[in-house]
């Protein structure tokens, strides 16, 4: 139940992440200020809301009758395809829409002058303190070690025989604390994000620098707050589990912690970028990388002339990391070794 | 707060912009000595141009003695007193205004006016700093 409301949650912002971003890009595409009132601009927006919704609507409805009918204990498999597909979905649907606002930019015949003005402030220092201490998280860090602590204190009244779900596991030093290590990955990663996100490059909008540079500050900071609430709520659900598995709490506490975890985070999720949206936080034009020809296949930026490491993302919320540049590789590689890393910590259990 | 404002298109070089802007920004008092500033790699990157324009803005900057490295410190602004007026300094402003006057001269314009204007710049210039 709780990855079928993952589904749902993700099917939602696939569905409406076109609602996002600066108004005059519109899938990758950079149009003119003149664009936001034409009706097909909206009419593409619109499509791909309608289309990528209605995709996840049919490849959820079809694992919902595959879990229910015939597979019900491999509904984490069925329901984990089923994210993948609409994620592969929406990428189509999403370049067909980029397609429609190229015909759409060439039919129109919209000229975008590439700005050659480029602005930045000269105090150092400050683009770092908008984000949050990283002493924030010595709080995530406290939630670990009183969990450790309580395992370590009452590791003689912990069975010789763990349940944890649908699974049993033999008692073991690895098998006790593999929870803990889950939660010291992910304060590390969220760590890590903290860090790039108070690096990130801040080019301010020649014609309104004093507007963009709060703006980029606010948006900083709304990121950095986020992202310690999401650590902080992660390490205690890790927690919970953990106690479920080793203190006999009652096994329905998971699935509710879970329920809750989830709804939690994407309803703020939710709500900042409605936030962002309203307060025009997300207007943010990031001069030095507007150009089109640096932005390949949807979202990923390429461009060598760049020193920028991470970048805002052309189609909305959030950062990316400008894969010309060598640092920006290793970052990729870091994060998809993050997996492969929760895999080797739970393999000597899953043997 | 110092605002650095580039024109790619300029004839002038974005280095020489640079100093420019930064040397303004020491003579109208918004840059104060000791005053820290970006690293190259991040004014570089906020910027979205070379590293090596910026190093070099700070390389020329740091020989004329208007600003210092370090490589714990970072850059800052020159804390213990600006470079005095060399010789070396006063060649180079003759060789400067030497080809505004002729320009000014070329277009007509009186001497008591070129001297006029040239003092309007000066004392817009150090406004911010009492008047010093």
């Amino acid at each position: 139940m709780m990855i079928s409301s993952i589904y749902l949650m993700i099917g939602l912002m696939l569905s409406l992440q076109s609602y996002l971003g600066l108004r005059t890009v519109l899938f990758g595409i950079v149009l003119p200020a003149e664009s936001l009132q034409d009706p097909a601009v909206r009419a593409i927006r619109r499509n791909y809301a309608v289309l990528t919704g209605g995709c996840a609507f049919v490849i959820g409805a079809g694992a919902c009758w595959l879990w229910l009918r015939h597979q019900p204990a491999r509904g984490l498999l069925i329901w984990t395809a089923a994210i993948l597909l609409s994620i592969i979905a929406s990428g189509f649907t999403m370049w067909i829409s980029r397609r429609s606002a190229q015909r759409l930019k060439a039919a129109r015949g919209w000229e975008i002058i590439v700005q050659r003005k480029r602005a930045a402030s000269l105090a150092a220092g400050w683009k770092h303190s908008a984000v949050l201490s990283p002493w924030w998280y010595s709080a995530n860090a406290a939630v670990m070690a009183l969990c450790i602590f309580f395992a370590v204190a009452r590791w003689d009244a912990i069975p010789q025989w763990l349940i944890l779900g649908n699974f049993l596991f033999n008692k073991s030093v690895w098998v006790v604390f593999i929870l803990n290590m889950v939660q010291a990955l992910n304060i590390t990663v969220f760590l890590c994000y903290h860090v790039l996100i108070s690096r990130v490059r801040t080019s301010l909008d020649p014609e309104d620098r004093e507007g963009s540079l709060k703006k980029q500050l606010k948006h900083k900071r709304i990121h950095s707050i986020l992202a310690w609430g999401a650590s902080l709520l992660m390490v205690i659900f890790y927690g919970v589990a953990q106690g479920i598995a080793l203190y006999g709490w009652k096994g329905d506490l998971l699935m509710l912690s879970g329920i809750l975890l989830c709804a939690a985070l994407f309803s703020v999720l939710f709500g900042v970028m409605l936030y962002l949206r309203i307060q025009g936080i997300d207007q943010i034009k990031d001069v030095p990388s507007m150009e089109e020809r640096h932005w390949k296949w949807l979202g990923i930026y390429v461009n060598p002339e760049d020193p920028a490491l991470i970048v805002p993302n052309i189609n909305g919320f959030g950062w990316t990391i400008n894969m010309a540049n060598r640092r920006g590789i290793l970052i990729v590689a870091a994060t998809l070794a993050i997996p492969v890393i929760e895999l080797i910590l739970i393999w000597p259990i899953l043997r | 707060m110092l605002f650095i404002e580039l024109d790619l298109q300029s004839e002038t070089p974005i280095y020489t912009q640079l100093v420019d802007q930064i040397v303004e920004g020491i003579a109208s008092g918004v840059l104060q000595p000791g005053d820290p500033l970006p690293s190259i790699r991040s004014l570089a990157e906020d910027l979205g141009i070379n590293l090596h324009t910026v190093n070099k803005a700070y390389n020329l900057l740091k020989q004329e003695g208007l600003l210092q490295v370090h490589r714990k410190k970072g850059v800052i602004v020159q804390p213990d007193g600006m470079p005095g007026v060399t010789e070396a300094f006063e060649e180079k402003l003759r060789r400067q205004l030497r080809s505004l006057a002729a320009a000014a001269a070329v277009r007509g314009m009186a001497e008591e006016v070129f001297a006029q204007e040239s003092r309007a710049v000066y004392r817009a210039m150090i406004t911010n700093r009492g008047g010093e």
